[in-house]
């Protein structure tokens, strides 16, 4: 093993923890057989069934270009539906280095039918080689928005509110991960100093377990972004939206426990991120996870601009 | 004579001449007659004095050649000031062959061992057989396969939680007020429970009762002791016969020298203080207090890669009081009471909807009773109860991460016994009865019997011993056990979540030899149910899912090689052990959790330690410490893929994180890091000086630069996957110093 002799002083926590420790030079290892990783995602949103799938590997030796397979949905009658394969980048949100093998595939319409609250669904995957993987879900079931009026299409925040969005249990539901995308943030923060990037703002919350039906638009939003770069926007968001024209749209989305258990990536490895698999198979690993939807449209305006999305909604800071 | 006639034996008489000048000094034999002999022929003066005798005196003229004196001495009541009189326990190496499972540090020991900046004595526990140190950057440890959370660390008979600074890096007792350090790996008694797996007792120094000042500087941190005393004159009755004090206060200064130029985010302080009181009688009450405190604020840091701006403290508080007597005859009795609180807390300055920590208070009262019953044998009973409240909560965005609290009492009754038996036999039979009241459970009562045999081997010391018993334990530790460097976080047992119970086995021998030698060894086996883990899975809709239960076993053997006496003093610690853990499958759900086996995270199978302690030239004393253990295990990657956020509005689609790689983890802790291995080396010497005495030292940690890996990481992201890691302390040089005020 080659040395350092280099002693670099990291920045963080643990480093000024550790004292001096210093960082070991790096040292080539053996490249491990690649294995296929599918990300199966079914969903019920506002009512309507689909479903996606990402197929990647990871990275190593043997099959690396080739992450084709089939990926078929059936539930406990022994009825199955096929996904149809589609342009990888049509799945994908920005850009992803051509390297990549990736592969995407779709369920939807009457296909997707199968997909509903609360059903016992299994995916098999199965790639043009190796073994196949199978992993089962049960769909989280149906539930309400309270606040705002599930019956409004779209609805209205003033400047400065904070809405406490609510909305009825989903039974199984180990998550509720609800994501805004906002529009209209880059114009209408400009006059107050505050930066944002150009184009939509997707942000997200989290409200841990089944009986957690809430989060505050838009200071409960970010959690995650929160270890990013992005702290100045979050901080003006904790005082409600600015005025200016922007609008967007929330959806609530109730995860079951293999999206929780794929996604929270639990305990810690150096390394990078352990996800705790529901798809299983010799030479694969994924996730089969189902979300149920629902959504609104907001957008922030004068009291005579449209229904207010809560009467007597709450100022922020 | 007395004055009823009584002849005196052992007064003593004294000739004197002019001016004072002793001429001779007899002391009267049984019949109460002196004679002396070739006496000058000058006027001489004859003083007789006896311990609680009134003294008197004649006069013996220059003639008398021969001289016949009756002198008769009357009682005398006599006042003198109170003393201390105390008495210390043998040490645990004597002759019950407790061996290598029962070690005493001294405050000399500890001091001249060398340490990272401060001399430390949880560090120095260390260096015994059977205690495993898994890395450098913590001051914890693990004995004969046991968690660290299972050593009961207790400051004057009471427990600290966490007793560490710097994330575990240096633990927090004060060395000037430390007077010595007990460490059993194995066996105790019936008397001491809530820990399974060690107990190591802190005593602390109260100083001469005289006025005293010590301080001290090192890279880290100053120190200083302040002590005295209180002794009433003749004539001058109350409460207390005499009292000694004891207060130091030590506190980080990095924060506060590079202020001007520089915000450093840590510092940390404490303040330790004891009292003993002397009551007339005999009796004795010791109070001892504790609380440190530290605080990484990150308020006025923002960093590049981690833009979060924290505020985290974590604390330790102690008080507590005993009171020891005499009863009846022969017998002695104590009780005590105290409360000992451990609280951290991590808050994000800019995101007032964040926050993880807790806190944990135990309330303990307790007193026994010691009398002989025969002449061989001596009985001891006590009652304890130990009262739990803890909470913890980590919240983020408005919702709850994690979260949970309650209370809990844990009675217990004891009764130990310690006797001979035949020639050559000690037996030491108990019996702990443990109860425990807890969130949502109710009343228990597990018996906890103890048995220790000791049969000694000839008049030289050699013996051997044999003890097995049982050892509960409520509370639980959340530490993450995947980080090299974390704080704690403690619960106790409830729904859902177990009393730990540990079924222990250990032979030992023990032979003195030589001049000074002694050399030692145990065989150990253990095991351990209720042992828990942070289930990385857990449901949320569960509140008992949050923790795995497993079970575990360690075995092993240590042996002890050790020299004590004048020129060169040290040892060689030996251990060889196996530590397993028996866990359900994190990864799958339920019912399906299959177990599954794996070393334990500690798992070093082979440890040396060799300690030295040597007299240098001009003065100079110096210490060595070697350390060299077998890898621990670690969890490689069998590969890593690209990290691909969901997003589950509009079409449903995915983000890629350029940033972060996902891994597919192999078996928990297959593999194992590289040998470690360290020198240590330190340099002292006292200087005698007009004011007091100067003790500078240098301690120079890991003198050969050895590159003893913490942690590896391997990086999937480029063109071919690539290892690297941390190591843990490089070279070190520390300076520091001692004072010690007249």
């Amino acid at each position: 093993m080659r040395r350092s002799r280099k002693c670099t002083h990291r920045a963080g926590l643990l480093s000024v923890l550790i004292l001096a420790g210093c960082e070991l030079e790096e040292v080539t290892i053996l490249d491990p057989p690649s294995t296929l990783v599918a990300e199966v995602y079914l969903r019920v949103n506002d009512g309507v069934p689909d479903a996606v799938a990402l197929v990647h590997r990871s990275r190593g030796t043997g099959n690396s270009g080739n992450a084709e397979a089939i990926v078929e949905l059936k539930d406990a009658e022994g009825r199955s539906a096929r996904f149809r394969a589609v342009d990888a980048s049509s799945c994908m949100e920005g850009a992803v280095p051509r390297s990549f093998p990736l592969a995407c595939y779709r369920l939807s319409g009457k296909t997707a039918e199968l997909i509903q609250p609360g059903a016992r669904l299994e995916v098999v995957v199965t790639p043009t080689s190796g073994s196949v993987l199978r992993g089962e879900t049960q769909v989280p079931g149906d539930f309400q928005l309270r606040v705002p009026d599930p019956l409004l299409p779209t609805c209205r925040l003033s400047p400065g509110e904070l809405l406490d969005v609510r909305w009825s249990r989903a039974r199984g539901a180990w998550a509720y991960v609800p994501e805004v995308i906002i529009l209209g943030l880059k114009e209408a923060f400009a006059p107050l100093g505050v930066e944002v990037y150009p184009g939509p703002v997707a942000l997200q919350g989290l409200s841990v377990s089944e009986a957690d039906t809430s989060v505050v638009l838009p200071a409960g939003f970010g959690v995650f972004n929160r270890f990013q770069g992005d702290q100045g926007l979050l901080l003006a968001l904790r005082d409600g939206f600015p005025p200016g024209g922007v609008r967007g749209r929330v959806t609530v989305s109730a995860w079951d426990r293999n999206a929780v258990n794929w996604n929270r990536v639990g305990g810690f490895n150096p390394s990078g991120a352990p996800r705790s698999p529901s798809l299983w198979g010799e030479g694969g690993t994924g996730v089969v996870a189902s979300v149920v939807n629902r959504s609104f449209g907001f957008h922030v305006g004068s009291p005579d601009g449209g229904t207010p999305c809560a009467p007597g909604g709450t100022p922020g800071r | 004579m007395a004055a009823d006639g009584r002849p005196l034996t052992g007064v003593a008489v004294t000739a004197r001449a002019e001016g004072g000048r002793v001429i001779q000094s007899v002391d009267t034999d049984g019949n109460g007659s002196f004679r002396m002999r070739d006496l000058p022929g000058e006027p001489l003066t004859l003083r007789f004095e006896r311990l609680g005798l009134l003294p008197a005196e004649r006069s013996v003229g220059a003639g008398d050649t021969s001289a016949f004196l009756e002198v008769v001495l009357t009682d005398a009541v006599l006042a003198i000031r109170p003393l201390f009189v105390g008495v210390r326990r043998p040490p645990p190496v004597d002759q019950t062959g407790r061996g290598a499972t029962a070690r005493e540090l001294t405050q000399v020991q500890i001091r001249r061992l060398p340490g990272l900046a401060e001399a430390d004595p949880i560090r120095a526990v260390g260096t015994l057989p059977g205690v495993i140190s898994s890395n450098d950057v913590s001051a914890g440890f693990n004995v004969r396969g046991g968690e660290s959370d299972q050593n009961a660390i207790l400051l004057d008979g009471f427990p600290l939680f966490s007793p560490f600074h710097l994330g575990g890096i240096l633990s927090v007792f004060n060395p000037d007020l430390v007077e010595r350090v007990e460490v059993s790996t194995g066996g105790f008694p019936a008397e001491f429970g809530g820990r399974a797996s060690s107990l190591v007792r802190i005593q602390s120094d109260p100083g001469p009762g005289s006025f005293q000042v010590d301080g001290g500087i090192s890279v880290l941190a100053a120190r200083l002791a302040v002590g005295g005393g209180w002794n009433p004159g003749e004539g001058e009755p109350g409460i207390f016969e005499s009292m000694k004090w004891r207060v130091s206060a030590r506190r980080s200064y990095a924060d506060q020298i590079l202020r001007p130029v520089a915000e450093f985010p840590y510092h940390m302080g404490d303040l330790q203080a004891v009292l003993v009181a002397q009551r007339p009688g005999g009796s004795r009450w010791t109070t001892s207090a504790y609380m440190g405190r530290d605080v990484l604020d990150m308020a006025g840091i923002r960093l590049e890669d981690f833009p979060l701006r924290l505020h985290s403290e974590w604390r330790n508080q102690m008080v507590g009081t005993r009171w020891e007597g005499r009863i009846g005859d022969g017998g002695s009795a104590q009780v005590h009471g105290g409360l000992t609180r451990f609280s951290s807390s991590l808050r994000f300055v800019d995101f007032d909807d964040s926050y993880s920590g807790g806190s944990i208070d135990q309330w303990r009262f307790g007193g026994s009773a010691t009398h002989p019953v025969t002449p061989e044998w001596t009985l001891k009973a006590g009652v304890s109860v130990d009262h739990y409240r803890w909470d913890h909560r980590s919240e983020m965005g408005g919702t709850r991460l994690e979260g949970g609290g309650g209370t809990g009492s844990a009675p217990a009754l004891f009764l130990q016994a310690d006797g001979r038996v035949g020639n050559g036999w000690r037996l030491e039979p108990g019996l702990r009865l443990e109860g425990w009241s807890g969130r949502g459970e109710g009343f228990e009562l597990l018996p906890a019997p103890r048995l220790t045999i000791h049969r000694l081997l000839g008049d030289g010391g050699e013996a051997i011993r044999v003890s097995g018993g049982r050892y509960v334990q409520v509370i639980h530790s959340l530490r993450h056990a995947d980080l090299p460097l974390a704080v704690d976080l403690w619960i106790a047992s409830g729904e859902g979540v177990p009393r730990t119970v540990s079924d222990q086995i250990q032979l030992g021998y023990i032979r003195p030899f030589g001049e000074g030698w002694t050399a030692s060894g145990d065989l150990f086996g253990r095991t351990f149910e209720g042992l828990v883990l942070r289930n990385r899975n857990a449901d949320p809709n569960q509140g008992t899912d949050f923790l795995l239960v497993g079970s575990g076993h360690g075995y092993g053997a240590d042996f002890l090689l050790e020299r004590q006496g004048p020129g060169v003093q040290g040892s060689l610690a030996l251990t060889w052990q196996k530590a397993e853990r028996s866990f359900p499958d994190d990864g799958a759900f339920g019912s399906t959790r299959t177990l599954i086996d794996r070393p334990a995270d500690f798992d070093r199978r082979l440890d040396a330690d060799m300690v030295l302690r040597l007299p240098l030239p001009w003065g100079w004393e110096g210490g060595a410490r070697w350390h060299v253990g077998s890898g621990t295990p670690y969890t490689l990657p069998d590969g890593g893929y690209g990290l691909f956020a969901p997003r589950q509005a509009d079409g449903a689609t995915f983000r890629w994180q350029p940033t972060e790689t996902a891994v597919i983890l192999g078996p928990r802790n297959r593999e194992r890091y590289p040998w470690y291995h360290r020198l240590d080396l330190s340099v002292r010497r006292t200087f005698s000086l007009t004011w007091g005495e100067f003790t500078p030292h240098l301690d120079v940690l890991n003198v050969y630069n050895q590159r003893n890996v913490l942690f590896y990481y391997v990086d999937y992201s480029g063109a071919v996957p690539t290892r690297s890691g941390f190591t843990m302390l490089p070279i070190l040089p520390t300076i520091g110093a001692e004072i010690r005020f007249r």
